[in-house]
């Protein structure tokens, strides 16, 4: 009986733990929802920045297609790949002078169409040598992919000119640039 | 602390404060029976200590065996509800002694028991006013510990009203009580011949022969007394006070001695249910006032929260504001990647092309080459994966051992000392003078 005196202490009790229990779960979930809204700012970051970058991709990409366009021959929409080939062939002729080339016939592989090519190259001059391969090495639509070069004596150990035989093949992609 | 002293038709209270170990009295103030409730109204304090002088209570001594004090308990309470007619009581019990009855070792106890009714009403009124009592103390017992354990048996005589208690004390533990009403308040030659028949039943009936007379309280300044006492008399003080106590406080002894009950004396006659009940409010107003400092903390922290979330929200529309039109960046840079891919033969010839080392500059290299008295019959290059694989032919001219291998390790060492040449194998044969060097270079 005498703990009815504690009727006004309980109800105060239970309105502090009632408050204290909405001010936790109030706490929770606001603190829940805070948490929410910052991983959103970040994920939003991350697509700003995601877009930025991709906005500065495609124009990077645009620069690098501008310079792919400018690194093809004025030819390469006009002719053939193997025409490009040959073209390319008759410039080295051109070039470098006294080479003998020989080829045998076009192959596709990987993708590529090559073209085994083998140069004989009378060397007079070792710097002359040097800049002709050089000049070989600087092909690059179509590239020549050099295997081996042997420079020697030919014909036996005295007497003989100095021979510099490249083997290689100049290649060339088989599919048309810019079209998939 | 406030200590309520109930005697009779007044009411005596005391307010004392601790101050290291001394302790000083604040205020003393006496009320009527009626004034009591608008007291209790009025006071802010809210724990307090009541002494009572009970009139109807139960005393005797009585006999238990040996035994432990849960059980001591039990039997001392199964006893009184024997000897006396009360059913619902209180009681406070000392172990004065022991006896040897028939060939047994028993315990002598000397029982004190009070109706919890009459606890209850005045404990009541106090709860009643949202007050705290934290012990209710019979005043005969908290005089009993101003006196301490004094070997000899002492007769102790203190007054309420028209009563006189009378009560005797030996190594500080009451060993009997007699309540007596006279015609006037103080002492008188009446009142030393009742003490004198209380003294003459203590030597006859319990064997105790009392020492002194100790008067306590009002009685001490009230004393008017002309026939031969017998034995002597003194007044009840204690060593706390410095010096002989005034009036005033001998009026207030009763509240006072509570402020000097010993915390090991177990005198509180204050039942479980109302422990129970003080301990219970205390708990829940402690528990109220943590979860109402905590509810403070987290409404301060909810508005932090809330002034965050506010930031984060303008924060957010910022964002939303300034975010670049996904849809149209991701066809766009799909078309562009789309295109690319178009591309992408172009880029892997051109990456293929580009894997095979520079013989140019290895060419050029070799010019650099110390070939005194070397002869280079041939040189052979294979490409290999961003390698290339060198072999060079040749013979030395030089003639005499010594200097065809001293040409010949210069050429080694030139070799050796070209950027990105290494030297995988090498050979000199003096028969032919001819050498070979494997070399390869990345």
């Amino acid at each position: 009986m005498i703990y009815s005196e504690l009727k006004r202490t309980v109800t105060l009790h239970l309105i502090a733990g009632i408050t204290l229990g909405i001010i936790i779960v109030s706490v929770t979930l606001l603190t829940k929802y805070e948490n929410s809204l910052l991983d959103t700012i970040r994920k939003l970051e991350l697509i700003r920045i995601n877009a930025l970058r991709m906005k500065q991709t495609a124009m990077d990409i645009d620069s690098v297609i501008k310079g792919i366009n400018n690194l093809l021959p004025p030819y390469y929409y006009s002719k053939s790949h193997k025409e490009g080939i040959l073209l390319a062939l008759d410039a080295i002729k051109m070039t470098i002078k006294g080479a003998d080339i020989t080829v045998t016939n076009f192959a596709d592989k990987a993708g590529e169409i090559t073209l085994p090519v083998n140069i004989r190259i009378p060397v007079d001059d070792y710097a002359v040598l040097v800049n002709n391969v050089g000049y070989l090495q600087s092909l690059n639509f179509p590239y020549l992919a050099i295997n081996n070069i042997v420079i020697a004596k030919a014909g036996g150990p005295s007497g003989a000119i100095i021979i510099c035989k490249i083997d290689g093949s100049l290649r060339m992609p088989g599919k048309e640039i810019g079209r998939l | 602390m406030v200590v309520v002293s109930f005697e009779d038709e007044t009411i005596r209270v005391l307010y004392a404060t601790f101050r290291r170990k001394n302790i000083v009295v604040d205020d003393a103030i006496i009320l009527r029976n009626e004034q009591f409730d608008d007291f209790l109204l009025k006071e802010k304090q809210k724990e307090f200590i009541i002494t009572n002088s009970f009139k109807d209570f139960f005393q005797d001594t009585i006999l238990v065996p040996p035994t432990k004090t849960r059980l001591i308990k039990i039997l001392i309470e199964a006893e009184i509800r024997k000897r006396s007619q009360f059913k619902d009581f209180s009681f406070i019990y000392t172990i004065t002694g022991e006896k040897i009855v028939e060939r047994r070792r028993m315990k002598e106890v000397f029982v004190f028991a009070v109706r919890n009714e009459e606890i209850k009403e005045i404990v009541n009124k106090f709860i009643l006013k949202g007050k705290v009592v934290k012990a209710i103390y019979p005043d005969i017992f908290s005089l009993a510990c101003l006196i301490g354990p004094e070997p000899m048996p002492l007769l102790c005589v203190s007054e309420t009203g028209l009563n006189k208690n009378i009560f005797l004390i030996k190594d500080g533990v009451i060993q009997f009580i007699r309540i007596a009403q006279f015609l006037e308040q103080g002492i008188g030659d009446v009142d030393i011949q009742g003490i004198k028949m209380t003294i003459n039943y203590c030597r006859q009936t319990l064997k105790i022969n009392p020492h002194s007379i100790i008067l306590a309280g009002s009685l001490c300044s009230n004393y008017n007394v002309t026939v031969d006492t017998s034995i002597p008399i003194a007044c009840l003080t204690h060593q706390s006070f410095r010096s002989q106590m005034s009036s005033t406080l001998l009026d207030f002894i009763s509240p006072l001695s509570a402020l000097f009950i010993p915390k090991d004396r177990d005198i509180n006659l204050l039942t479980v249910e109302y422990k129970n009940l003080f301990r219970t409010r205390l708990f829940l107003r402690r528990s109220t006032a943590l979860f109402l400092s905590l509810s403070i903390i987290g409404m301060v922290y909810t508005g932090f929260i809330v002034k965050n979330i506010m930031e984060s929200k303008n924060r957010l529309n910022s964002i939303r504001r300034n975010l670049p039109d996904i849809n149209d960046t991701l066809t766009i840079y799909d078309m562009k990647k789309t295109e690319l891919a178009g591309y992408m033969p172009f880029v892997t010839s051109l990456r293929n092309a580009a894997s095979i080392p520079d013989i140019q500059r290895f060419l050029s290299l070799l010019s650099e080459l110390k070939v005194d008295n070397i002869r280079i019959d041939s040189i052979s290059i294979n490409t290999g994966n961003s390698i290339l694989n060198v072999e060079l032919k040749g013979s030395v001219k030089t003639e005499g051992y010594a200097g065809m291998q001293m040409d010949y390790q210069k050429l080694i060492n030139s070799i050796a000392a070209l950027k990105g040449v290494s030297i995988k194998g090498h050979g000199l044969d003096f028969k032919d003078k001819g050498f070979h060097i494997k070399m390869q270079y990345q």
